[in-house]
């Protein structure tokens, strides 16, 4: 009879994380893709996320933006690896400079493709990426960010600022050296 | 509000973060000013150019396998009982089995008197060959016993193989593909996927094939399928039974099949027989009888192909 009711809660309790969380699964693979840059790793990483995010269901609130409850795991458990991995990476003093320097707000270029916007993308910081990905593609709102990533609101919006002009420098660039014409650009 | 005001909040009004009053003065500024407009313009085209390239970076997509399996992980997980069982609790599990065992076998000798023992699958009142036990030639009790307990002991590393392996993917060293270990350690693992798959229409219920390797678990090598009925995975493990007792092997004939044995490891419904050399173990969530049902329809094919690599040793 015991049983029974465990199992019967078990099921309702699986029914309603295959529902809330499940459908994430793609964006946050995009995410630990984008992350690790290498799939097996990719993969550990979003399989160690939801095993942990259904251990933690009881915890999340039912209606609240689940994909952001899961990013948030993600990257703490991303945090805990790189710290077992004694491979803590503090951001750096140098990288924020670099992107103060970008004073001006360069034009879209248009035309681009995919893989060339991802390329320039990768040619940011890696803090300034990660806030520019969490917002620009994932919608996160800036509180989601800043507790994803344990930092400030403040920190949040000054990042993806920068992360912001230095990726529309790095595709005028590219759309320099190409000819490609911008959007944006005064006529 | 002026330009430079616009510059400062201009990402604070795409994401949607500013107060009510400062974006209707945005809004005004805009209709206002057109290379602010622009501006805008160029902030949200970098936002669609990002989005479309994280969607259409085939890169950057989870294969169908991947998710696949870590559905039917999760799944099993969260329905699986996790019950942590204490080292005393398994000692007196396997007493209880021992017991049982012991129990059956004095039982089963006094009513048949050296008479062929077959156990008939009730379900479908045919002879089932898998289960069939070939009447075993008169064996002190200890032997037995020993042998019961040391398939049991080798069930409980089967089943933890099939919770670390299929269920969590957590094994501390990588599989490695079936065909290569059978090379390497064990030919009984060789052309073991395809033996297994053969019984696939026998098997019915819409059981598929998921993957195959060999793996490690706890020390002990196992020939790996892992097979999917609906949402549950199922593990087909073969390990040699080189570190069984000396007095276990030398008494194993080769034509002595052991009946399968059905037990619960864990919460997972573990179905096993054995050659004289290997032992074969069902593992899965599945009810028990569905589980043992699985066992039977693959025991005379596996057992077979085992029987043959082992003549061959």
């Amino acid at each position: 009879m015991f049983k029974r009711t465990r199992q019967d809660e078990r099921a309702r309790e699986w029914s309603a994380f295959e529902q809330e969380a499940m459908p994430h699964m793609d964006d946050l693979f995009r995410i630990a893709k984008w992350l690790m840059r290498d799939r097996g790793e990719a993969e550990d990483l979003v399989q160690e996320t939801f095993m942990q995010a259904l251990q933690s269901f009881h915890r999340y609130e039912q209606g609240t933006n689940a994909r952001a409850w899961l990013v948030t795991i993600m990257y703490r458990t991303r945090s805990k690896r790189i710290r077992q991995a004694s491979r803590l990476r503090l951001v750096s003093d140098v990288d924020e400079r670099i992107a103060e320097t970008v004073a001006f707000e360069p034009p879209t270029p248009q035309g681009i493709n995919d893989e060339e916007v991802l390329r320039a993308l990768e040619h940011l910081p890696s803090q300034f990426q990660e806030v520019v990905v969490l917002s620009d593609v994932e919608d996160f709102t800036y509180k989601e960010i800043a507790e994803t990533m344990d930092v400030p609101i403040g920190t949040v919006m000054s990042r993806l600022s920068r992360g912001r002009k230095l990726l529309r420098a790095e595709l005028s660039k590219y759309a320099n050296e190409q000819g490609i014409r911008s959007a944006g650009a005064d006529k | 509000m002026q330009c430079s005001d616009f510059y400062k909040i201009a990402d604070s009004y795409l994401g949607d973060e500013l107060l009510i009053e400062t974006n209707h003065e945005v809004i005004s500024h805009l209709e206002a000013c057109p290379a602010c407009h622009r501006e805008l313009a160029a902030r949200r085209e970098l936002r669609v150019q990002l989005r479309a390239a994280f969607a259409n970076s085939a890169a950057l997509q989870p294969s169908p396998a991947f998710t696949n399996r870590l559905h039917m992980q999760l799944r099993a997980k969260a329905l699986h009982e996790t019950t942590t069982v204490t080292w005393g609790l398994w000692m007196a599990i396997a007493a209880s089995i021992l017991l049982v065992f012991t129990v059956g076998l004095l039982a089963t000798r006094q009513t048949t008197h050296n008479t062929p023992i077959e156990i008939v699958d009730s379900g479908r009142g045919n002879r089932n060959e898998a289960t069939q036990v070939t009447s075993p030639s008169p064996q002190p009790n200890s032997t037995s016993d020993a042998v019961n307990l040391f398939m049991a002991e080798a069930a409980e590393l089967a089943a933890g193989d099939h919770r670390d392996c299929a269920i969590d993917y957590k094994l501390a060293e990588k599989p490695i593909p079936l065909e290569e270990a059978g090379r390497r350690y064990d030919r009984a693992y060789i052309n073991l996927a395809s033996v297994v798959m053969s019984q696939q229409n026998q098997l019915a219920g819409g059981v598929q094939f998921v993957e195959a390797h060999s793996c490690g678990f706890n020390g002990k090598r196992f020939g790996h399928i892992i097979l999917k009925e609906g949402k549950h995975l199922v593990s087909v493990l073969v390990t040699d039974l080189d570190d069984a007792p000396a007095e276990i092997a030398a008494q194993s004939s080769p034509e002595a099949r052991q009946p399968i044995v059905n037990s619960s490891v864990e919460g997972y419904q573990v179905s096993y027989f054995a050659t004289a050399k290997h032992g074969i173990f069902i593992v899965s969530d599945l009810e028990a009888a569905r589980n043992s049902q699985i066992a039977s329809i693959l025991a005379p094919s596996v057992y077979e192909h085992i029987k043959r690599t082992e003549r061959l040793i």
